[in-house]
């Protein structure tokens, strides 16, 4: 079996708070993402998820733990060295209006990576380029003028896209990409997403708190809590066997599509309580995962 | 160069609209236009020298004679004087705050975007440098330097940006916490890149604010500095020289001090009308 494209040991990174207080918002996470892959990283808010993102794209820096990334040692890198990784590590964010710069033509947006590195030849290529990736997410390459504002979420969100495929990223980190979109548009772009991972065998680390949408896309889940993973495995092992009261809890909470089941079904509440000290992973059946 | 490398530019006219839309900031732009081109043009138009003196002429009243709006107390023309004071008034406050704006905007773009050490240790400068009253500032550096334009542009565009740093330095810092400029970094964007393509283009708006009232306080505070005998030195005309002058004469002639004080309120409200027009018309979601 070919190595994974992430693999990430011990991640950890705190915060200090101004009364200097410490908060551990990623405590000794680990995980891997193979080739193609999707892990889908769900958890309520503040439980680290979005840190975990950061960490793995060197927007910040961890206190602790190994980052590795298509055969190389991510972790220290600085300077020149973290800016030749950048294309192959990309974002898409959770909100589009923000994520675009509301005095850039979207065009430019996407354009900047591809002009950062060098990667057209001159600006009539360039223009061709952004053009090719408006069409292939689905935008009308005649807007390329534009300005964020004149776009919907949905399509914002398709420009966001655009951008982290412009520079033929290996693995995408999607910050809950669809939470702030309408719910017929979130569908579009989930498919977007699937659509871009057969084409060009993307991996995604896919971070949501909508437990449907992770299950309908992720290979593999991992479920956190306070800076930990409680528990992970391949999708249909977490959400049929779900072995951690947390997980359970978080499951029963999901909405149920049939109002009789849902009218009947019980929901699990999870007090939480601190980790054993000596709380580690163990593999409860063949790539299953639970903390205890 | 430019964040526009992809196709046509903005249209100017689009900008020109919109910015013209707004009344106040027409009648800002319309009255300041008027100035400049009265104080350039309206010198050698008229049939007086500023500096020529008559002593059969002392302090004729305005509307009275072939001296539209009067003499001074040595018999030179009035409407002359205003006029080629306004230029260097003029001159010196846009130059001034040209000076202010490019290094209060360094210095601000710079910290709020390195915000460790290199921002700290450029904003206690910042603030170093307010705890001087700034009227003292400038009366201390205008005593040292011998009195003329260029040191006078100069003292006061090195004494007014700190203003433009700090708020610089706020909006730059506030920007950085949002996504985009994340987005930009995850892209291998170089530092420099994101300053002048992602940054810079979002504090326009607040640098346009800043460069009004800029423009307006140099006025003033070259009004102060002359008026305390330091600036623009007699006999050239300048709006502060003007003033001090005519305190003199005030009871008997206040027309002498009336016009240069009407001058400097026109300028500094025309240009506050110019900066609020112009904010509004630079934000690409104003479409009223």
């Amino acid at each position: 079996m070919s190595p994974p494209l992430l693999e990430v040991d011990d991640l950890a990174r705190s915060y200090r708070g101004g009364d200097g207080h410490v908060v551990h918002a990623v405590d000794g996470v680990s995980f891997r993402i193979g080739a193609g892959e999707t892990l889908g990283l769900v958890g309520e808010s503040g439980s680290g998820k979005s840190t975990i993102g950061r960490l793995v794209l060197r927007l910040e820096q961890a206190d602790r733990g190994r980052i590795r990334f298509d055969g190389q040692e991510i972790g220290a890198l600085r300077g020149e060295a973290l800016r030749q990784l950048r294309p192959r590590l990309q974002m898409v964010f959770q909100d589009p209006f923000a994520s675009l710069n509301p005095r850039r033509r979207v065009g430019d947006s996407v354009a900047a990576g591809l002009r950062a590195h060098g990667l057209a030849p001159d600006a009539a290529a360039l223009r061709e380029q952004v053009a090719a990736l408006f069409r292939r997410v689905g935008l009308d390459p005649g807007h390329l003028d534009r300005h964020p504002h004149e776009f919907s979420g949905g399509q914002r969100q398709r420009i966001g896209i655009a951008r982290a495929l412009a520079l033929k990223p290996r693995l995408i980190v999607a910050d809950e990409p669809i939470t702030a979109l309408d719910v017929s548009i979130q569908a579009q772009i989930i498919n977007l997403f699937l659509e871009l991972q057969q084409d060009s065998g993307l991996s995604y680390l896919f971070i949501a708190h909508d437990l449907g949408m992770v299950r309908h896309l992720s290979h593999r889940v991992a479920v956190m809590l306070r800076g930990r993973i409680v528990e992970t495995g391949p999708t249909a092992a977490v959400f049929e066997d779900a072995r951690h009261p947390y997980t359970r809890a978080l499951l029963s909470a999901m909405p149920l599509p049939d109002p009789d089941l849902e009218a009947a079904r019980q929901r699990l509440t999870y007090t939480a309580a601190p980790f054993a000290p000596d709380a580690a992973l163990r593999e409860v059946t063949p790539g299953h995962w639970v903390l205890g | 160069m430019s964040a526009t490398i992809l196709q046509p530019a903005l249209p100017g006219t689009g900008l020109l609209a919109r910015f013209l839309r707004r009344r106040m900031a027409a009648a800002g732009a319309a009255l300041v236009l008027l100035l400049v081109l009265a104080c350039l043009l309206g010198p050698a138009l008229l049939p007086f020298d500023p500096l020529r003196i008559n002593m059969r002429a002392r302090f004729l009243l305005p509307f009275s004679g072939p001296h539209w709006l009067g003499t001074d107390e040595l018999g030179r023309d009035l409407l002359a004087r205003v006029l080629s004071a306004g230029r260097y008034s003029l001159a010196i406050g846009c130059l001034a705050m040209l000076l202010s704006l490019l290094v209060g905007g360094t210095v601000g773009l710079v910290a709020g975007f390195y915000q460790g050490r290199i921002g700290a240790v450029l904003m206690r400068f910042v603030d170093g440098m307010l705890c001087f009253p700034s009227i003292f500032l400038l009366l201390t550096l205008a005593a040292l330097t011998s009195p003329g334009i260029a040191t006078t542009t100069l003292i006061i565009g090195l004494t007014a940006w700190m203003g433009v740093a700090r708020l610089i330095q706020a909006e730059v810092r506030a920007l950085c916490e949002r996504d985009f400029v994340t987005a930009a970094r995850a892209l291998g964007l170089r530092d420099s890149r994101i300053l002048l393509d992602e940054l810079l283009p979002n504090i326009a708006a607040p640098l346009c604010v800043a460069a009004t009232l800029i423009v307006a306080r140099a006025i003033l505070l070259e009004s102060y500095v002359s008026y305390l005998g330091y600036g623009i030195q007699p006999p050239v005309a300048s709006w502060g020289n003007m003033l001090q002058k005519a305190q003199q004469y005030f009871v008997s002639s206040p027309w002498l001090a009336i016009l240069p004080g009407l001058m400097i309120t026109l300028a500094v409200t025309g240009f506050n009308a110019i900066g609020d027009g112009l904010r509004d018309a630079l934000d690409p979601r104003g479409t009223r």
